[in-house]
């Protein structure tokens, strides 16, 4: 009896040890270690919903729109400008690790039948790109994103960058055109698959088309780049045209924890709870930004409206860098919200929890129209597509969280009551502008204004590339300039150039990350 | 009951099987020293397992079978003799104390005792007695500062407190650094240490190299813990039962200020704000104020500004409560050993609570044919109420100024001053109200246990199959209760928001399964060259699953239930098993018993490793000379008892990945999914296709020496061990997509000394007096780790990390300090008079001691026996992460250096404005502000980690221990007592440390006892305690 146990035990342990798959226990039962395009993609343009809200806020700090609010201190490098390579860090990695999804959808789809999610990915990475050169210049490019196989990347021109990125956009419209055109169309984007365009392609182009022109609007001045600008302003596609839509990402954002529209997560509430987030106790306007609505440089109640609480008189205003006897932000409710109680929805900057996130607004496609018609490279009146971008401005601060017009508002008749209150003012009436600088000022003014919140970051783009809107350098006066009060830039104008690249790019790819880099002398190649 | 024993053993086995016996034996056992009878010696027919063991009084009665006619007295401490047996069937023996250890066996791989003249690598065996003295509730509590090269941390405070085992220090830089845990001869996972009855514990013996334990697999690498629990006594049966009562106290304050109240003003006149959390006020003048606002019906309170206690007084008395019994008895052919415990806990943070209960069954049995079978099965169950906040409410006391009775706020819910809403304090919380609004229950259920059949078939042959349990089912509830503040609370104080309450519920199991089967041949070549052969098989089976639910907002306040909640909840689950098996063989040749060399390798293979890289072979040898055996001159010493010279050398591989590490995944992103639909993306590592388990090679030498009859022992080690191709998620450029890569890189090396020394002066009849010291010198390097990577952080915050970097001992501590010009002068601004804090992370030093010192002492007087240990450790730093709580509330020692005066920053300078480059000495910038301009800023003071990093040396009164025995004459003439014996025991008595440590236990880690970053504290870890109290126990 006890040999028989010893010998099951024998024949047991045998059997246990001598099974060759008792080792193939090491397959993932927790996470997936494979994923579809359709599966990846959706996430990938929400992720990069989330870096537009990053981008706004990085935008908002130095471009002008957002400053400190009393009963907080400490902001430092915010006010300071005195960046370290640890300041604004996150964008680096965010925008790369948003790029590795979209690169992934890529591989994974060179098949004729996947081609809309292929052009899909590409334009998306194009979106992304675009941004890191205007934040940071040179980056990888050429050897980004590819994993394990190029673990310190090297960097790439910047100008060398755009101009691939130019092209990645014709090859994007090319793609889906001749999708459109197969014999056997591609597999479709859903509403599903995209929570950007719900799958209507024509939009896809529409969008691929107006990143190419803000490409080429931003690049037209570098002297490496006038063959390729030239080269795209001809082939710009007039047929495929740009957005008239605004390009808004919205997965079907909830009032759930996480799950909120991430401009609405920051500046508004917390989806549990009526206790103002901290960047909106923490953040109010600018006075500056006030100028534009308040009668000082423009009048516009209808638009301050809707934007702030207190409309264009509102008086929780700072300049930035100011701490002393600063206002606090409204009594329980952020800057930029305007509906009666928390849990009411509103329309303007902060509609709701469940607004989309715009990625690109018509408004600002109208203006890139607008200034390539300005400089003669896209035919067209120049002032139409300038008052349409009003028009299309209106018309997003109007929509509500369910990208419907607010009762009673009308995009268009607001629009011309508003050129009719500034009339003779060239800011907002494109006729009244006497010089090619002027009508310049007048577009990327009226583009400062529609992205104010919405796009910071494209504001500040177009103010160091254009220095409109103009502000008057080393003043004291927050009603001239938006630099900080305790600004150390050394420039003119009190404002940085750049923000530096990461930390981690130091450490873990010294050879490659550029060095001597100044925040205040160092500029994006376009930089004006 | 002994009725009830014994038929529950009965229905647990077979009935023994009858032999025949034709005589009864009987006699009496005495020690040869004094003459007193020696109870519990093993008397054993010569050439069988027959045999009994001698009682109370030192006399057995033994049935001896036909045939036979040789004892043999056998008892640890004592030489073996052996008697014939006379016609009078009487033999009374004589045994004589034995001051050679090197006979002693000692538990090694497998179960297999061998006796310590063999081993050729290092080990320490401490027995119960030692390891119970100071009545620990914790095994590892029990072996601090008593084994050499063994350093136990208990890196928490707070009921059943984290404790981390290294020997050796730590190889591995992001793996597992501790010591493989071996119970009853089954690996177990190093929990159960924490969850063992030290009562149950027979003795452990600590095999500190690798190459010891290789033989336990990969994870040996570490050294081992093989603890052996109580087997039943062949005999009448006895019963223990005993009680220990101990309180439990701080035994280590913070420093804190008396001499300022609340205020914050910038001004060099600093004004009294009634509502406030810092202590940067007025100087205390004894005159009453007001505190806080006035509550709605205009009611305040007054108090005398002046400092109280109370901030010292909240942390409360703990007390514990074990009650232990256990019966132990056994016949010829069986033995069982039964024990139970119940421990109780009560903390000396207020609420929280831990109570223990264990059952174990321990039986062996002789089922004749040879075989014979050993079982045991451990139940324990623990469960926790604790606070889920106790760091926050360290802090809230921090941020209560010294005039605050804070102690008077306990009644929270009924007493208006106390409730959130009338809370003297604007900032932060009443710290009862932190404790008891946020909550933990928690509830775990361990089952270990094993079965084995030995069947020895021949004299050279025994095959032992064994299989092992060890499985951890564990649930816990996480929840916070809603406050609503009122209407007139939020209208005075803007910042009171109101608390949404919230709920996590989870549960896990985990279970390791272990089978081992191998076999012993024994060849004696000749008579001088003896030869053993052990192979084995080990196969193991891991899986752990668990699952976890949370949510934020609960619907009905005080209803904690998952399903009472606003929002959607968040759930987890993860899920794991691992495999692996293992073939081994250790060879062992023998010359003539002072000559043995042992070769031994193991190959394992497991599943979490591609499948190329699934098996690995690691080899090991050592060799041991028993001198005092071999040399004549050494033999005939007057001196020297013993003397054995050993050496080794190993290779044992370590996998430090876990499961599904290989490929990188996909997981759900942020929000996702949205209203059904899913959304993936890549994570952020990516995994070397080539892994490998990290391979540490050592080689340790040393002796060991027995003088003057054994008055003096000693032993010396020295190791040296290198480890290569460690397991590190390389830092990559997040321009590659990816942020991390797992690879094998990097090597770190070990070497140290481990010593003891014990002096017996005196050892007769009345009084026995023993000292003992250990030494263990360790000192590790980070010889490299990558090319693109020469540090890894490890833990840390803005002020300070612990890294692991290439060319520094590991783990290192670095920190923040201030900007100092060449002469090494701290450069302060010419005209605010401030310093700022560096750009840069500066060196400190190592985190794990150096050095580190045990003293132990043992005197027994008559009836009394007393023991006491002591332990020092050196040569390391700790940085606590406390500033908030000590320098930001104004409460910390630190912020009255200067009085709150202006002050010239010490040892300071400033840019010489002539000379770009250069400094002028600064004996007259004062700082522009003494208060909380300087001591609550960031770059001037809290961001400066160095102010916050001071020496982790200490001096600690491990243990201390009085007990008398009850001389048998005063237990009556019943003899229904046989037993007692009661003691005063303290545990942590004190704790001496340097003067610059001014906040708490070095001992900590935030990190947590599986995480290699020690060196860093935080408000986590509340003071210190000590535990005294007494122990009565009774034998029947």
């Amino acid at each position: 009896m006890k040999r028989k146990l010893i010998y099951s035990l024998v024949g047991l342990s045998l059997a246990l040890g001598s099974c060759s798959d008792y080792l193939d226990v090491n397959e993932n039962p927790n996470s997936a270690t494979a994923a579809s395009a359709p599966l990846v993609l959706p996430q990938a343009i929400v992720s990069s919903a989330n870096l537009a809200s990053a981008f706004n806020n990085y935008g908002g700090n130095l471009g002008g729109n957002i400053a400190n609010a009393g009963g907080f201190a400490g902001f430092g490098s915010v006010i300071s400008y005195s960046f370290t390579s640890s300041d604004y860090a996150g964008l680096f990695s965010a925008s790369y690790a948003n790029l590795k999804d979209y690169e992934y959808v890529f591989q994974q789809t060179p098949a004729a039948t996947d081609k809309y999610f292929h052009a899909a990915a590409r334009t998306m990475k194009v979106f992304v790109y675009q941004k890191l050169v205007d934040t940071y210049n040179d980056v990888p490019y050429s050897e980004g994103v590819k994993g394990a196989d190029a673990v310190t990347p090297k960097y790439d021109k910047a100008s060398d960058i755009y101009k691939a990125l130019i092209l990645q956009c014709d090859t994007a419209i090319a793609e889906i055109t001749a999708g459109q055109a197969a014999a056997v169309s591609p597999i479709g984007l859903t509403s599903d698959t995209d929570p950007l365009f719900k799958g209507d392609m024509n939009r896809w182009k529409k969008f691929a088309n107006t990143l190419k022109l803000s490409l080429l609007i931003r690049a037209q001045k570098s002297t490496d780049l006038t063959a390729a600008v030239n080269a795209g302003f001809s082939s710009f596609n007039t047929t495929v045209g740009v957005l008239v839509d605004d390009a808004i990402v919205n997965p079907g954002y909830l009032k759930q924890d996480g799950r909120q529209n991430p401009i609405w997560n920051t500046y508004a509430y917390p989806a549990t709870s009526t206790t103002v987030q901290g960047s909106g106790r923490s953040r109010i306007p600018t006075r500056w930004m006030l100028t534009f609505y308040n009668g000082s440089k423009l009048t516009d109640n209808a638009r301050a409206g809707v934007i702030y609480r207190g409309g264009s008189t509102i008086a929780t205003v700072n300049q930035l860098g100011n701490e002393i006897s600063v206002p606090n932000a409204p009594t329980g409710y952020p800057a930029w919200f305007t509906g009666a109680t928390p849990t009411t929805e509103s329309l303007g900057v902060l509609k709701g929890p469940t607004q989309g996130m715009p990625l690109v607004l018509a408004a600002e496609a109208q203006f890139l129209l607008a200034e390539s018609r300005l400089i003669g490279k896209v035919t067209g009146l120049a002032k139409a597509s300038f008052d349409a971008g009003i028009v299309a401005s209106f018309n997003y601060l109007y929509k509500n969280s369910s990208d419907a017009l607010g009762v009673g508002k009308t995009p268009t008749t607001d629009a011309t009551s508003y050129q009719a209150a500034n009339a003779g003012i060239y800011l907002a009436n494109y006729d009244a502008a006497l010089t090619d600088a002027q009508r310049l000022e007048a577009i990327i003014t009226q583009k400062y204004i529609a992205v104010n919140m919405v796009n910071n970051d494209t504001g500040w783009n177009e103010y160091r590339r254009t220095g409109f809107p103009k502000i008057v350098n080393g003043s004291t006066n927050g009603t001239q300039t938006f630099a900080s009060l305790v600004s150390t830039a050394t420039a003119a104008d009190k404002l940085p150039t750049r923000v530096l690249y990461p930390t981690t790019e130091f450490s873990y790819n010294p050879g490659n990350v550029p060095s001597g880099v100044s925040a205040f002398t160092t500029k994006i190649f376009w930089a004006k | 009951m002994k009725k009830l024993v014994q038929s529950l053993f009965l229905l647990l086995f077979v009935a023994s099987v009858a032999f025949a016996q034709d005589r009864t034996v009987t006699g009496t056992v005495k020690a040869k020293e004094d003459g007193l009878p020696l109870p519990g010696v093993s008397v054993k027919v010569k050439g069988t397992n027959l045999g009994v063991q001698s009682d109370a009084n030192g006399k057995y009665s033994l049935k001896v079978p036909t045939g036979s006619n040789t004892l043999v007295f056998s008892f640890i401490g004592f030489v073996n003799q052996e008697s014939a047996i006379p016609s009078s069937n009487v033999v009374n023996a004589t045994l004589a104390s034995d001051f050679k250890t090197l006979n002693e066996v000692v538990v090694t791989a497998g179960g297999i005792e061998v006796s310590k003249r063999e081993l050729g690598n290092a080990s320490t065996t401490i027995t119960a007695a030692t390891l119970t003295q100071a009545k620990p509730f914790n095994v590892a509590s029990g072996l601090t500062g008593k084994v050499a090269g063994l350093q136990i941390n208990a890196v928490s405070s707070g009921v059943n407190p984290n404790v981390r085992l290294v020997l050796r220090g730590n190889r591995s830089l992001l793996g597992n650094n501790q010591a493989l845990v071996v119970l009853d001869n089954v690996i177990v996972p190093n929990s159960i240490l924490g969850n063992l009855n030290p009562e149950d514990i027979e003795n452990v013996t600590v095999l500190n190299g690798a190459g010891a334990a290789a033989l336990y697999g990969s994870e040996a690498s570490n050294g081992a813990l093989i603890i052996t629990t109580k087997k039943g006594k062949a005999g009448a049966p006895q019963i223990k039962l005993s009680n220990t009562t101990n309180i439990e106290e701080v035994s280590y304050l913070p420093k804190l200020q008396k001499s300022f109240g609340s205020g914050t003003g910038n001004d060099d006149v600093p004004s009294y704000t009634p509502f406030e959390n810092q202590q940067y006020g007025p100087a205390f003048d004894g005159s009453l104020r007001q505190i806080g606002r006035p509550l709605a019906d205009g009611s305040i309170q007054t108090i005398p500004y002046a400092a109280s206690s109370a901030k010292d007084d909240f942390w409360e008395a703990g007390l514990n409560n074990q009650t232990d019994f256990s019966i132990s008895s056994g016949d010829e052919k069986s033995t069982y050993y039964v024990a139970g415990q119940y421990f109780d806990q009560v903390s000396t943070v207020p609420g929280d609570k831990y109570n223990r209960f264990s059952l174990r069954v321990n039986g062996t049995k002789d089922l004749g044919n040879k075989v014979d079978l050993a079982f045991t099965a451990n139940y324990v169950q623990n469960r926790y109420a604790l606070s889920t906040a106790t760091g926050s409410a360290f802090n809230d006391l921090l941020q209560s100024p010294s005039q605050i009775p804070v102690t008077n706020y306990k009644n929270w819910r009924t007493d208006p001053f106390a409730n959130p809403n009338g809370y003297y304090n604007d900032y932060y919380d009443n710290p009862y109200f932190s404790l008891d609004n946020n909550r933990q229950d928690v509830r775990n259920d361990y089952l270990t246990g094993n079965t084995q059949i030995r069947y020895s078939p021949a004299k050279w042959v025994t095959v032992t199959g064994r299989v092992g349990i060890s499985t951890r089912n564990a649930s816990s509830k996480n929840y916070s209760g809603v406050f609503i503040f009122s209407d007139y609370t939020k209208s005075i104080s803007a910042s009171k928001t109101d608390i949404n309450g919230g709920i996590g519920d989870g549960s896990s199991y985990s279970t390791q399964l272990l089978s081992d089967l191998f076999a012993e041949f024994k060849h004696d070549l000749n008579k001088d060259i003896k030869l053993k052969f052990l192979t084995g098989y080990q196969g193991r089976n891991n899986t752990a699953k668990s699952v976890s639910i949370s949510a934020n907002g609960l619907a009905i306040p005080g209803l904690y239930n998952i399903s009472n909640i606003l929002g959607n909840p968040d759930a987890s689950e993860g899920n794991s098993t691992t495999r692996q098996y293992g073939v081994y063989g250790k060879f062992t040749a023998n010359y003539k018993s002072y000559l043995y060399l042992t070769v031994q390798g193991r190959n394992d293979w497991v599943s979490v490793l591609a499948k190329d890289n699934q098996s690995f072979f690691y080899p090991a040898a050592d060799l041991s000379f028993v001198a005092s055996d071999a040399l004549d001159f050494l033999k005939n010493s007057n001196v020297i008892d013993e003397l054995k010279i050993r050496g080794g050398v190993s290779k044992v591989g370590n996998v430090n990945i876990g499961a599904y590490s290989l490929v990188p995944t996909f997981g759900q992103g942020a929000g996702y999914p949205y209203n059904g639909v899913p959304g993936f993306g890549l994570s952020s590592r990516i995994v070397s296709n080539n892994l490998k388990p990290e391979i540490t090679t050592g080689f340790e030498t040393g002796f060991d020496l027995s003088l003057f009859d054994g008055k003096l022992t000693t032993n010396v080690t020295y190791y040296q061990t290198s480890t290569q191709d460690q397991t590190v998620p390389v830092q990559i450029s997040s321009a590659s997509g990816f942020t991390t890569f797992l690879t094998n890189t990097g090597t770190v090396s070990n070497k140290g000394l481990e010593t003891a020394v014990r002096v017996t002066p005196i050892r007769k009849k009345d009084l026995d007096v023993s000292i003992g010291a250990n030494y263990t010198r360790n000192v590790n390097k980070v010889v490299s780790i990558s090319n693109s990577l020469p540090q890894i952080n490890l833990f840390g915050n803005a002020a300070s990390r612990v890294v692991a970097q290439e060319g520094k001992s590991f783990p290192y501590l670095q920190a923040t300090n201030y900007q100092k010009d060449p002469q090494g002068r701290i450069i302060v601004d010419a005209i605010t008079g401030y310093p700022t804090v560096s750009t840069d992370f500066l060196d400190v030093g190592q985190t794990d001691p150096t050095d580190r010192l045990g003293l132990d002492a043992s005197v027994r007087w008559k009836q009394f026996n007393f023991a006491t240990v002591f332990e020092y450790r050196t040569g390391n730093f700790i940085y606590n992460s406390v500033a908030t709580g000590y320098d930001f509330s104004g409460a910390g020692i630190r912020t009255v250096s200067f009085n709150r005066e202006r002050f010239v920053v010490p040892n300071s300078s400033y840019a010489d404005p002539a000379n770009p480059g250069s400094f002028i000495a600064n004996n007259n910038i004062t700082v522009r502000n003494g208060g909380t301009e300087f001591w609550t800023d960031g770059p001037h003071n809290t961001g400066v980690g160095a102010n916050y990093i001071h020496s982790a040396a200490f001096w600690k009164l491990r243990e201390l221990s009085l007990s008398y025995t009850v001389p048998t004459k005063f237990l009556g003439a019943s003899k229904f007592v046989k037993g007692a014996t009661v003691a005063l025991q303290g545990r942590n008595l004190f704790l001496w440390v340097p003067n610059s440590n001014i906040y708490s236990d070095p001992e900590y880690s935030a990190a947590g006892a599986d995480s290699n970053a020690i060196g860093i504290t935080t408000l986590g870890q509340t003071p210190p305690s000590r535990y005294y109290g007494a122990t009565v126990s009774f034998t029947f």
